[in-house]
C-alpha cells in the first residue's frame, strides 16, 4: 500500500513537472526493481490512478473537462469517454511496461530481486 | 509462452514512448498533448479569472481592465502606449494562437506546423514579396518614432502574455500541432497588414483574365467581355441619379483565337478560388444624413465581408486614455488600434474598393536561366536577390527558393524562361502603424478621413464616416496608380521601357468621395465607385458584382425616417436584385417555348416554381435553389466558348454582363457549341437551363416539398476554425440570405465578419455583434456565444463607458509595471 501511495506521489510529480513520458517510465521501472509482488500492475494502477486523479481534481475545480473530452474527440473522430480512456491508458501501458521489463531484467541478472514471483504475471 | 507474450506487448509498450516524446508523421507528441497537467487538458479551464494582476514590461503607469457580462475588455490606461501594451495582452490572452496562426500564414512558414504538404501556400506569399515587404517596413521604422513604439508596445503586451504563461496554459491547438507559442516580434504586425493586403487586393487575374480569355475568343471579344466599367452604373460617388443606370451595349461576336496569348497565360499569377467565391469577398457600408432619419442623429451601418473563421477575424475592445482617446470597436489580432468603430464623436466602418493596383511587367534579364540583371532603357541593372529557406517541424531545411526583385518588386519566371516583375500597392511600405490612432482622435468626418488620407496606402477601403455634428461621409481611400496614358492596368507592360512605370498615385481630390450629398444617404457595397462617365480607371468589372449596392441604394432611397432598427433589419435583407432582374428571362423564356411548342412538363413545372417566389431567400424558402441552379446552368451554357482545352472555364464575365447579353436574343454567345445540329438563341438556353436545373435538383434532393429544397439547409454556410477542424467548427448555418443579397450567405464561409449600426446623437449609441466568440479556445462558453444572435441578423447593444465607475465588471484585470530589480 505504501508502494502504492508513493508511486502515486511521484506520478503526480512528475506529470506536475512537465514530464508525462518521463514519470510513468522511471516510477514503472523502479517499482520492477523494488516491488516484490505484480510490480506491473501495480505500476499500471498507479499511473492510472494519478492521472485520473488530476482530471478529477480538475472537474471538481471547475474545469470543463467533459467539454474539452467531447471536442478534442470531436477532432479526433472519437467519442468523449475514449479521450479519457486514451488519457489514462498513456502512463498506464508506459508504467506496466516499463515495470515489466525492469522487472523481468533485475531477475536474470539479479535473482534475489523482486523476491517471490507471484503466480501468473511475474517472470520466472 | 504467456510470458513471452507480456514481454513482447511491454517492450511494444515501452516503444509507446517514443511517439510521447517525438511524435509520429502527423501525430504530436502523445505525452504532451495527454498530459493532464500541461497538455490540451489545460484548455479545460475557461473561465476569466474574477480579479488578477499582470505584470508588462515598460509600462509607465498601472492600466485597468474592466470585462464587462459580453466579455469585452475595456482598457482605461494613461498613455496611448500603454493602452496600446494592454491591447496586446488581452488579445494574446484570448487569442494567441490566432496571432500565432496568422503570423505563420502572412510570413509563409506554415511548413513549420505542417511539413512540407504546405510548401505551396508559403511560396505564394513569398513569391509575392509579402514577407520581404513587411520586414522592410519593419526596418524602415525610426528607432524614437511614434510608430516604432507602438508596434513595440503592442509586442511588449504580447510578450509578457506569452512569458507568463506555463505549458498548461498554451492553447489546445499547440498539443494537436505538436508546437509551443512564439514570441511576438513587430514585424508581425506588418506581416498581418500585408496579408489583409493580399486578402483584399490582390488583382493578379486581372492580366490573366484578359489573356487567357484572349486565347480562346481573340482580343476583341475579350476587352469586351471584360471591360473596365460595369454595365450597371451606382456609384459609390453619387452622380445625381435616382435610380440605377444601365449602360448596357452590345457584345462582339466569339473571335479568333489569340495563339500567342496562350502561352503568356501560362506567366501570370492566379487568384485562389472562383470567380464567384471571389466575389463574395464584399462588404456592406452605409450612413444617413439627419434629414433623413427618424431621430434627427447621423445614423452609420457597416458590415464587412470576410472569410468567417472561428475564432473570428475580429476581437471588439475599448480603449480609454482621458484626453487622448477614447474608441470602442474591433480590432484584428495583431492590429494595434481599433479597426472599425466609433468614438465619441465618430463612426466608421469599410468596403473593400477592389482597385487594380496591380501591374505585371515583362522583363529582359541578362541569362532567362538565372538572371543577375534586368535592363531598363538599355542599361543592366542588378537584381535584388533573397534567399528563401522553408523549414519543417524541426527546424530542417524542406525547400530553397531564390527570389529576384526588380525596383518594380518581386520577379516570377515561366516555364518557357521569360520573366515578369510586378508593381504592387500593397508591396510599396507607405503603411504607417498609427494611421488608425491617429484617426481615432478625429472630431469631424472630414478630419477622420484626412488622417486615413495620410497614411493608408493598401488596401484601398471605401471609408464610411458619420459625425455628431450630423455630416455623413465617404472616400474611396488608398493609393491609385497613375498609369502612363498609352498604358492599360489590364495589360502587361513592357518592362524595359521606363516610361511605362507608374507616374505616382491620384492626388487626394480625385478620389472617389462624397461630403453631406443632397441625396440624404451614402452607401457603399464594393461597386465601381465613380461614375464611368468620369472616365477613370480604378479597375475592371468583374471583381465585384452591383447587385447589393442597387439594393441598399433601393431601400434607402424609399425611406426619409430611418431607424437603427430599420437600419439592422436591412443587414439581413432577404431580397434580391439579381433575382428580380433574372428570374422574369426565365419565365419569358418558358412562355416563348409553349407558344413555339417546344413546351414540357418539366419546363411548366420549373416556370410555376419559380414564378411562384417571392425572390426572397429566407431560411424556410424552396424555391431559391432552383432560380441559383438555373443561374449556374445558365452560365455554363452561355459562357460554354471560354471553357480551355482542360474543361476547366478560364473566367466568367460578370452577372451585369449577362444581364446586357439578354436584350441581344440571337447573340451567338447563347449557342451552345456541344450541339451542331441547332443554333440555340437566348430563350433555348434560358429554357434548357430551367429544365435542368429542376432535374438535377430533385435527382440531388429529391422532390418538391420534401424539405431537401430549404433554402436553409442547401444555402447553409459554415465557419471554419483556422485549422480546418470540424469539431472546433460550425456547420450548417441557416442564415437568412443568399447570393447577391446584402447578407450574400456563401457555403464556402464567407460573409459578414462584423455588423455594427451607429446612432450619432448627443451621445453615442451603437449595437453590434460578430460571428464568433471573444475566447479562442473552443472549449469556453465565449468561443462562439455570438453565433445565434448573428445567424438571426440581431445585435447587441455595445457599451462604453466612460469610466470604470460606470461599469459593472464581471472581471478585472490590473497590469502593472515590472518590479524593480
Amino acid at each position: 500500500m505504501t508502494s502504492m501511495l508513493l508511486a502515486i506521489a511521484a506520478m503526480l510529480a512528475g506529470t506536475w513537472i512537465g514530464a508525462p513520458t518521463v514519470t510513468p517510465l522511471l516510477v514503472g521501472a523502479l517499482m520492477g526493481l523494488m516491488v516484490r509482488e505484480n510490480p506491473a500492475r501495480r505500476a499500471a494502477l498507479a499511473g492510472m490512478l494519478s492521472w485520473a486523479a488530476i482530471l478529477l481534481f480538475a472537474t471538481f475545480r471547475g474545469d470543463a473537462t467533459g467539454a474539452l473530452a467531447g471536442t478534442l474527440g470531436g477532432a479526433m473522430g472519437a467519442p468523449s469517454w475514449a479521450i479519457v480512456v486514451v488519457t489514462l491508458l498513456y502512463p498506464t501501458i508506459l508504467a506496466a511496461s516499463a515495470a515489466w521489463l525492469s522487472h523481468l531484467v533485475a531477475r536474470r541478472l539479479i535473482p534475489s530481486v523482486g523476491g517471490r514471483p507471484a503466480r501468473g504475471i511475474t517472470p520466472t | 509462452m504467456r510470458n513471452t507474450l507480456l514481454t513482447v506487448a511491454a517492450i511494444l509498450g515501452l516503444a509507446l514512448a517514443w511517439p510521447g516524446v517525438r511524435g509520429l508523421g502527423p501525430v504530436p507528441p502523445l505525452g504532451r498533448l495527454l498530459d493532464p497537467v500541461n497538455g490540451a487538458w489545460g484548455a479545460a479551464r475557461v473561465d476569466l479569472p474574477g480579479d488578477i494582476e499582470g505584470r508588462i514590461p515598460n509600462l509607465t503607469a498601472p492600466v485597468d481592465v474592466r470585462y464587462d457580462r459580453r466579455g469585452v475588455p475595456h482598457i482605461f490606461a494613461t498613455t496611448e502606449a500603454d493602452a496600446i501594451r494592454a491591447l496586446g495582452y488581452v488579445v494574446a490572452r484570448e487569442r494567441l494562437f490566432q496571432l500565432d496562426a496568422q503570423t505563420h500564414a502572412a510570413s509563409g512558414r506554415l511548413t513549420e506546423w505542417a511539413g512540407s504538404i504546405a510548401i505551396e501556400a508559403d511560396r505564394e506569399m513569398r513569391r509575392l514579396g509579402l514577407p520581404a515587404s513587411a520586414e522592410e517596413l519593419e526596418r524602415s521604422l525610426n528607432t524614437n518614432s511614434r510608430q516604432r513604439a507602438i508596434v513595440d508596445a503592442y509586442a511588449d503586451g504580447v510578450n509578457a502574455w506569452i512569458d507568463h504563461l506555463r505549458p498548461r496554459d498554451w492553447p489546445i491547438e499547440y498539443g494537436l500541432l505538436g508546437s509551443r507559442p512564439e514570441r511576438w516580434s513587430p514585424v508581425n504586425t506588418m506581416h498581418l497588414f500585408a496579408r489583409m493586403g493580399w486578402t483584399l487586393a490582390f488583382g493578379g487575374s486581372t492580366e490573366r483574365t484578359r489573356v487567357e480569355v484572349a486565347a480562346l475568343v481573340g482580343d476583341s471579344a475579350a476587352t469586351a467581355l471584360f471591360p473596365p466599367h460595369t454595365a450597371i452604373v451606382e456609384p459609390i460617388q453619387p452622380n445625381g441619379q435616382s435610380t440605377s443606370r444601365f449602360d448596357f451595349t452590345k457584345l462582339p461576336p466569339p473571335g479568333t483565337p489569340n495563339g500567342a496569348a496562350k502561352t503568356v497565360a501560362t506567366l501570370l499569377p492566379r487568384q485562389a478560388g472562383d470567380d464567384d467565391v471571389r466575389r463574395s469577398f464584399a462588404s456592406n457600408n452605409w450612413a444617413v444624413a439627419p434629414q433623413r432619419s427618424a431621430g434627427g442623429n447621423a445614423l452609420l451601418a457597416g458590415d464587412p465581408h470576410l472569410d468567417m473563421s472561428l475564432p473570428s477575424l475580429w476581437y471588439e475592445v475599448h480603449l480609454v486614455v482621458p484626453g487622448v482617446m477614447d474608441v470602442y470597436g474591433v480590432t484584428i489580432p495583431g492590429a494595434p488600434a481599433i479597426i472599425i468603430g466609433f468614438t465619441r464623436d465618430v463612426a466608421w466602418s469599410f468596403t473593400n474598393t477592389g482597385a487594380d493596383v496591380l501591374d505585371l511587367y515583362a522583363e529582359t534579364v541578362d541569362d532567362p536561366g538565372s538572371p543577375r540583371r534586368y535592363q531598363v532603357d538599355g542599361e543592366w541593372k542588378d537584381l535584388r536577390v533573397r534567399i528563401e529557406t522553408y523549414r519543417g517541424k524541426r527546424g530542417e531545411a524542406v525547400a530553397v527558393d531564390t527570389l529576384r526583385f526588380t525596383h518594380r518588386g518581386p520577379m516570377s519566371r515561366s516555364r518557357d524562361g521569360r520573366w515578369l516583375s510586378m508593381r504592387w500597392t500593397v508591396l510599396q511600405p507607405e503603411l504607417s502603424q498609427t494611421v488608425f490612432l491617429d484617426a481615432a482622435r478625429a472630431k469631424t468626418a472630414r478630419e477622420f478621413l484626412d488622417s486615413m488620407a495620410v497614411g493608408f496606402g493598401a488596401p484601398a477601403q471605401n471609408m464610411i464616416v458619420a459625425d455628431r455634428q450630423g455630416t455623413i461621409a465617404i472616400r474611396s481611400t488608398g493609393h491609385f496608380p497613375i498609369r502612363p496614358a498609352w498604358t492599360v492596368g489590364s495589360a502587361i507592360q513592357d518592362g524595359s521601357r521606363s516610361v511605362n512605370d507608374w507616374e505616382g498615385y491620384w492626388p487626394l481630390d480625385r478620389y472617389p468621395q462624397s461630403f453631406n450629398p443632397p441625396q440624404g444617404f451614402l452607401a457603399s457595397a464594393n461597386q465601381e465607385p465613380l461614375d464611368p462617365k468620369e472616365n477613370m480607371y480604378l479597375g475592371v468589372d468583374t471583381d465585384f458584382e452591383p447587385w447589393r449596392a442597387m439594393r441598399i441604394n433601393r431601400l434607402l432611397r424609399s425611406d426619409s425616417a430611418v431607424t437603427p432598427e430599420t437600419m439592422r433589419l436591412w443587414q439581413t435583407d432577404p431580397g434580391s436584385e439579381r433575382a428580380a432582374a433574372f428570374v422574369p428571362w426565365f419565365i419569358n423564356a418558358a412562355r416563348i417555348a409553349r407558344a413555339r411548342g417546344h413546351t414540357s412538363a418539366p419546363l411548366d413545372s420549373a416556370a410555376a416554381w419559380l414564378e411562384a417566389w417571392d425572390r426572397r431567400y429566407v431560411p424556410d424558402d424552396e424555391h431559391a435553389v432552383l432560380f441559383e441552379a438555373a443561374m449556374r446552368q445558365l452560365v455554363a451554357r452561355t459562357w460554354d466558348e471560354l471553357v480551355a482545352g482542360s474543361g476547366r472555364r478560364v473566367a466568367t464575365p460578370s452577372s451585369a454582363l449577362l444581364l446586357g447579353l439578354m436584350r441581344d436574343s440571337t447573340s451567338p454567345w447563347w449557342d451552345d457549341r456541344r450541339t451542331t445540329d441547332v443554333a440555340e438563341d437566348r430563350d433555348a438556353i434560358l429554357s434548357a437551363s430551367l429544365v435542368a436545373a429542376h432535374d438535377s435538383l430533385v435527382r440531388r434532393y429529391g422532390g418538391r416539398g420534401d424539405g431537401g429544397w430549404r433554402w436553409g439547409k442547401v444555402g447553409a454556410t459554415r465557419i471554419m476554425h483556422l485549422l480546418g477542424i470540424d469539431a472546433f467548427s460550425e456547420l450548417g448555418i441557416a442564415v437568412q440570405g443568399g447570393p447577391g443579397t446584402l447578407n450574400p450567405s456563401s457555403v464556402t464561409g464567407h460573409g459578414p465578419s462584423w455588423r455594427m449600426v451607429v446612432e450619432l446623437g448627443d451621445s453615442i449609441r451603437a449595437w453590434g455583434t460578430y460571428p464568433g466568440g471573444q475566447s479562442g479556445n473552443p472549449v469556453s462558453p465565449r468561443y462562439k456565444d455570438r453565433l445565434p444572435l448573428w445567424r438571426e441578423g440581431r445585435l447587441d447593444t455595445l457599451f462604453a463607458p466612460r469610466d470604470t465607475a460606470s461599469l459593472h465588471s464581471t472581471a478585472r484585470l490590473r497590469l502593472i509595471p515590472p518590479k524593480s530589480p
